[in-house]
This record gives C-alpha cells, sequence and structure tokens, in this order.
C-alpha cells in the first residue's frame, strides 16, 4: 500500500511540475483563418494532358526560363510551342518550338507519374512570350511569362516559404499571390524559400503542392516565375529537382539570379554543407559583384531565427555577407514573419544585413519570440505572409502582406555608398 | 496548447524526476549505495526515485519518436541516435529497482543504437557533421579544410562508429567479455562520447551548453560499462572468501 501511495506521490508531483511548466508557457499562437470557398478550376491529371505547370527561372532569367508540368501516362514527345505574340493554340502559328530536355517517371512508387521539363533558351530580355505545352496529342492553355528585364530596371517580386502541410490556407496564400500579382504587373516572380511539401519523398504531397500552384496562374493565363530554394521538409529529396528541374545542380540547388543589371540574388541550400564549396561559392559571387547596387541572398533555415535555433548559416554565411554588404537576406522556416534590426558582427549595426521573411505561404504559424535581440527596431508576429520586394534605383523596399492583402510590415533601404565601380 | 507549452511542462518535469532521483539518494546516502539497498528499499516502498527515472526515460523515448517524425533527412536514424539517453534513464530506474542485469543490458543497447546510428549517419556525409570538421578544423587548427576532405575524413569516422557499436554488441555477446579488449573499447567509446559532446561548445561557444549536455549520455553510458565491468574483473581477480552475491552480478 506505501508503495502505492508513493507512486502517487511522484505522480502527483510530476503533473503538478508539468502543468506549472504549462501555465507558465508563452502564450497567443493565432489560429484564425478563413476557407476561401471558391474552388478554381484546376488541370484534371489524365492521359497526356499537361497539368500541374511551373515556369522556374535559376541564373540568368532575362534569357532562359524552363517550363516543366506532369502528365499521368508517359507521353512519347513533350515540347513547348511558343512565340512573342499570342496564337491562342494553333501550333502550326508558333514561330519556336522545344522539345523536351528532360522527361521521365518521378523517382517514386506510386502514384506513377511523369515529368518533362523543357529549357528555353536564348529569349529576349523584357519580353512577354506565349507557349502551350504540348505531349503527344494533348495540348494545354496558352499561356504566357515575361522574362526577366536587362540594364538598370525597376521591378518588383514575391518572396515567401513555407507552403506546406496545410492545403486551404496554402490555396488561399496563393489566390493572395494571385491578386497581387494581377494587380501588380511589375511583379515578376515569385522566390520560395524552401520547404513545399510536409514530405519531399511523397509525390502524392507533391501533386498537391503543383495543383494549388496553378493558383498563381493570372485570369489572362499570365505564369508567375518561381525561383526555388531548398527546405529541410525536402531534404535530400529528388522529386524537388525534378520539379524544379536541377535548380543550381542536381542536389546541390545553390546558384546566383540575377534579375537586371543592379539586382543580385544568391539562393543558397541550408540541407548541404553550408561551410565547404558553399561557402566559397557564395563568397566568389559577392566578391565577384561588388559593384551590383542590390544584393540580397535566399535559403531556408535562418541565422536570425525568430523561433528556433540558427541554423549554420549564421557561422557560415553571415560572416560572408557582412563583408560584401548584403542588403538583405530572406529566410524561413520558422512559421511566423519577422525582420530583425540591422546586425553587423553578431550586434544591431545601422551599416548591418537585415533579415526577413520566416516562412508563411499557408503553414500554420507558430508563436514567435519578441524577446530575442535582434528583434529590437525589427518586427515579429504570428501571420500567414508574402514578403512583395519593390526594387528601384533609389531604394529597396520589402512590404509584408498577410493573406487578407493587409500589409504587416515595412521596410525601406537606400543604396550603400560601398558599392562603386 | 502548443509544442513551446509541452516542452516547457516536460522541462518542469524533467526537473522534478531529477530532484526525486537525488533527494532518497541523498538522504540514505548509506545504506543507498548498493543496488541491493535499493531492491530492498523499493520493496519496502522507500523511495519514488525510480519512478522518476522510469518517467525521465519515457520522456526521452517520446522526444526520440518525435524526432523521427520531425527530422526529414534520414528519419530511421534519429530515434536510435538518441538511444544513450532514454537507455540510460531506463537503466537507471531498472538499478534501482535492484535489477544490475538488466540495467547491463539497457547500457550496451543504448551505446550501440547511438554509436551505430551516428555512425550511419557519418557514412551518409550529414551535412551538419561535414561542417562540424570543418568548423572544428578552422577555429582549432587554423586549417582550411576542404569539402572533400572533410567528407572523406567523416566516412572514417562512420567506419570506427559502427565498427565499435558492433564490437560492444559481440563483446556482451560473449561469455569472456570483459577481458582488456573490452575495457579498451569503452575506453575509446567513453573518450569518443564526451568529445563530440563537448565538440558543440566548440562550433558553437557556450551558448551550445545544452546542446553538450544532453549529450553527455553518449560517454556517461559507455564510462558506466565500463566501471562496471571493470568492477566485475575485480571482484573475479579477487580471492573467492565471500559468497557471490555481488548484486552488480546479478544474473
Ligand atoms: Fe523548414
Amino acid at each position: 500500500m506505501k508503495r502505492h501511495a508513493n507512486i502517487l506521490v511522484a505522480v502527483l508531483v510530476l503533473a503538478g511540475a508539468a502543468a506549472v511548466g504549462v501555465l507558465t508557457g508563452p502564450t497567443g499562437l493565432s489560429d484564425e483563418r478563413q476557407a476561401n470557398p471558391d474552388p478554381l478550376p484546376e488541370t484534371v491529371l489524365e492521359g497526356t494532358t499537361p497539368a500541374q505547370w511551373r515556369l522556374v527561372w535559376t541564373t540568368d532569367p532575362a534569357h532562359e526560363a524552363t517550363v516543366g508540368w506532369t502528365t499521368a501516362e508517359a507521353a512519347k514527345t513533350n515540347a513547348v510551342f511558343f512565340d512573342t505574340e499570342p496564337r491562342q493554340g494553333a501550333l502550326d502559328k508558333y514561330r519556336h518550338q522545344q522539345a523536351a530536355t528532360a522527361t521521365g517517371r518521378y523517382s517514386a512508387r506510386k502514384p506513377a507519374l511523369h515529368y518533362a521539363s523543357v529549357e528555353l533558351k536564348k529569349l529576349r530580355p523584357g519580353t512577354t512570350y506565349w507557349f502551350v505545352m504540348v505531349s503527344d496529342e494533348s495540348v494545354s492553355r496558352e499561356f504566357h511569362f515575361i522574362t526577366a528585364p536587362e540594364g538598370d530596371a525597376e521591378f518588383k517580386f514575391l518572396y515567401g516559404g513555407d507552403s506546406r502541410s496545410y492545403r486551404e490556407p496554402r490555396r488561399e496564400m496563393n489566390r493572395r499571390l494571385r491578386a497581387l500579382f494581377t494587380q501588380d504587373p511589375e511583379i515578376l516572380a515569385l522566390v520560395h524559400g524552401g520547404d513545399y511539401v510536409e514530405d519531399g519523398d511523397k509525390l502524392e504531397q507533391w501533386v498537391e503542392w503543383l495543383t494549388d500552384h496553378e493558383l498563381t496562374v493570372t485570369a489572362q493565363g499570365r505564369m508567375l516565375p518561381i525561383v526555388p530554394a531548398r527546405g529541410n521538409h525536402e531534404a535530400d529529396s529528388v522529386i524537388f529537382d525534378e520539379v524544379f528541374h536541377n535548380p543550381g545542380g542536381k542536389g546541390l540547388n545553390y546558384y546566383a539570379t540575377r534579375l537586371g543589371s543592379e539586382f543580385l540574388l544568391v539562393n543558397l541550400n541550408t540541407e548541404i554543407s553550408a561551410g565547404g564549396d558553399q561557402a566559397a561559392f557564395l563568397e566568389t559571387t559577392l566578391k565577384n559583384h561588388t559593384t551590383v547596387r542590390w544584393q540580397c541572398a535566399n535559403y531556408h533555415r535562418p541565422a536570425y531565427p525568430a523561433v528556433k535555433k540558427p541554423g549554420s548559416a549564421l557561422k557560415y554565411w553571415v560572416p560572408v555577407f557582412e563583408r560584401y554588404d548584403l542588403d538583405v537576406a530572406l529566410e524561413s522556416d520558422g512559421h511566423t514573419y519577422k525582420r530583425t534590426c540591422a546586425i553587423r558582427g553578431g550586434k544591431p549595426d545601422a551599416t548591418g544585413v537585415t533579415y526577413i521573411g520566416e516562412g508563411g505561404l499557408g503553414v500554420r504559424q507558430r508563436t514567435p519570440d519578441p524577446e530575442r535581440w535582434y528583434f529590437e527596431g525589427g518586427k515579429v508576429g504570428s501571420s500567414n505572409h508574402v514578403q512583395k520586394v519593390t526594387v528601384r534605383k533609389d531604394k529597396l523596399l520589402v512590404e509584408t502582406i498577410a493573406e487578407n492583402g493587409k500589409q504587416l510590415d515595412t521596410w525601406e533601404a537606400k543604396p550603400r555608398p560601398t558599392r562603386r565601380d | 496548447m502548443s509544442a513551446a507549452h509541452l516542452e516547457r511542462g516536460a522541462a518542469f518535469a524533467l526537473f522534478a524526476c531529477a530532484l526525486m532521483v537525488l533527494m532518497p539518494a541523498g538522504l540514505g546516502a548509506a545504506n543507498m549505495s548498493t543496488a541491493q539497498a535499493n531492491h530492498t528499499a523499493a520493496a519496502r516502498g522507500f523511495n519514488v526515485a525510480w519512478v522518476a527515472a522510469l518517467f525521465a526515460g519515457a520522456w526521452l523515448l517520446l522526444t526520440a519518436l518525435a524526432a523521427w517524425r520531425v527530422e526529414t533527412w534520414a528519419p530511421a536514424l534519429a530515434a536510435p541516435a538518441h538511444g544513450a539517453r532514454y537507455c540510460a534513464a531506463f537503466a537507471l530506474a531498472a538499478w534501482l529497482l535492484g535489477r544490475a542485469r538488466i540495467a547491463q543490458g539497457l547500457l550496451v543497447a543504448g551505446a550501440v543504437a547511438t554509436f551505430a546510428a551516428h555512425g550511419l549517419e557519418a557514412l551518409l556525409l550529414r551535412a551538419e557533421f561535414v561542417d562540424y570538421l570543418i568548423g572544428a578544423a578552422w577555429r582549432v587548427l587554423g586549417w582550411r579544410v576542404s569539402q572533400g576532405l572533410a567528407e572523406g575524413a567523416l566516412l572514417a569516422i562512420g567506419v570506427m562508429d559502427v565498427a565499435a557499436a558492433a564490437l560492444l554488441l559481440a563483446l556482451f555477446g560473449w561469455r569472456k567479455r570483459r577481458g582488456p579488449a573490452a575495457i579498451a573499447l569503452l575506453g575509446w567509446m567513453t573518450f569518443w562520447g564526451f568529445f563530440t559532446a563537448a565538440a558543440r561548445i566548440v562550433d558553437m561557444g557556450w551558448g551550445n551548453l545544452p546542446e553538450a549536455m544532453i549529450r553527455v549520455a553518449n560517454g556517461a553510458v559507455p564510462l558506466t560499462l565500463l566501471l562496471h565491468w571493470r568492477g566485475i574483473r575485480q571482484s573475479e581477480s579477487e580471492p573467492r572468501n565471500e559468497p557471490r552475491n555481488d548484486p552488480r552480478n546479478d544474473r
């Protein structure tokens, strides 16, 4: 009996201690969201009908783009027919056509689906291209996209990460992306910070993601190009490379994107060694572009996180960012929105680098820790969101926009005096 | 209730566990010094330490299983990698209940699981490990090590870890297992377990102390086995003028 009493005492003490811990824990998890009841038509995956299309930009989006899609059955031929004028899908009218660069079955036991990727090269900068995807006899509707500008151009792009796990909020965010993209034709592309799906090895989750991605196309058929980075939920997923056509090289996935002559975006992969070849790549890239006015990085695990512990970016990349005066680093993974103060040498410093993002393209939001020193003068909060980045000759503007379109935060930078020829 | 709440609740409960394990041990230090005394004490309903140890083990196992669910890279290795932690707590509970033989088995299982899992992660070139090597070489030796070289070293470490796990398992299953070879192997595993735990501090500074603390079990488990087995060797080499009822030999 006494033994039972003692066990009871032990259990009570433990339960009491746990209760104290729970009750004194942080509060304020935002969980309200509205389901939008209007489902948009999505392409049905059957036969060789091109579905789940994506337009991928990597190093030179003024001259190159990759169109990728999925078919239920393997097609013998896959190609993109394209032109600088609309041809309403009349195949004989398109002046250019390009056969698939890569085709195959996605690396998954089920479902059995097939991908086709077509690299379009030697495109003209700042030009609208009209195109259709053709798999055997099946022809998609006509879409169009605009290549990146050249020269000292002004433009906008969207940035966001963490679109995994929750379908309805993700679809809601995709509708927000489409609304922004429709209202503001200056927007060039979506820069994605990684974590598309919960498990990057599960094709059925990619199928859902890609289907939802169709919602980003405007009513007029303008496709939103995507600049992808790998997240930890893609880990070493092969499907990631099949969907996005090996951006930056298969399994490596780090590369620099040039938008106009005065904007550099370095996309990095936090899922492979940060301190080895990638650190060398980052150093070389920034060193070779010291005169480019605006410099920006995009990667998944944050160096200055709002929720978790810092990733290897802090140790291996931040010193390089600071050495070359990066303007802003876009980070995801935390499931909050955040903007740090400008940081140099682990301290607030007006000449330092600002870290913005943390991921809110539909994933359930977490509670950030606003007490961290680098949020003094910055901003954190819990809400699904996307960042709209405006690139001007005299300023760089980053607006954080909630899924209902409300502006949550803005930040502005002036060109650094250190950038000179 | 968010994950942060749960984590904090568990942290408080674990703290209470530690207090409950330590308190009776401190109060009755004289007669609690052997497993036999504990056995009697537990039977008399004297202490609640083993409940606390069991709870700690259960929580650590739960976090290991959570890691397996959450980890996106080689998730199957996450739970065994935590083996030394939860097995150590379970072994403590078994020992407090006077089941020294079971405790020993749990310690071996924990060390084998952790070393094998870490070895396999190294052989798969876990990015974090590659960066540890590059960072340590730079910070400690001032060498700029290439990624290729670091990966080569990591493969060697992986082979070493898996071999250590396999050897320990073989020695444990072998009757005459407690020879100098076993002691040497455990000595190496103790060093390596503590060394890699401490490497977290070398890598990221003292802010990483909790990261190192949670890995103390990786060295402490082989160390406990080492002391235990050496104790048995010594008691076996002593003249047998007393009956062999040493609880540490409880079979
Ligand atoms: Fe993530």
